[in-house]
């Protein structure tokens, strides 16, 4: 999709999580699906729920600074997860923070 | 001077159904 370092994302209002052991599960209330995320996917979904407006380049950082990975492999499978996210209506674009 | 870093795994998404 169109997602750049400087894009901020959030989580729509229209869903609920809960962590269950090391997943977390989600449920979209407009398409009634429910969905899970692996250990990893909850850690980025954790920090979109304490930081409304996070952005990708932000998100990435947070990444590099608490995994052990490399960051051109944690830059292209965060857009990817988060393109997933974008496609199932789980997050969505905002306007940029001032 | 800094804590060790965890382990690092693809993250994903996957769909379970329609409720």
């Amino acid at each position: 999709m169109f997602l750049h370092p400087d894009t901020p994302v959030q989580l729509v209002s229209n869903q609920s999580s809960s962590v269950l052991g090391e997943e977390t599960i989600v449920l979209q209330y407009e398409a009634g699906m429910y969905y899970e995320l692996n250990e990893m996917g909850g850690f980025i979904w954790s920090l979109l729920q304490a930081n409304k407006g996070m952005t990708v380049g932000q998100i990435r950082q947070k990444l590099l600074d608490e995994f052990e990975v490399d960051a051109v492999v944690c830059q292209q499978e965060l857009v990817q997860f988060l393109d997933d996210l974008l496609r199932e209506k789980l997050i969505e674009i905002t306007a940029p923070v001032p | 001077g800094g804590s060790p870093k965890k382990a690092y795994k693809t993250p994903k998404l996957k769909t379970l159904g329609n409720v």
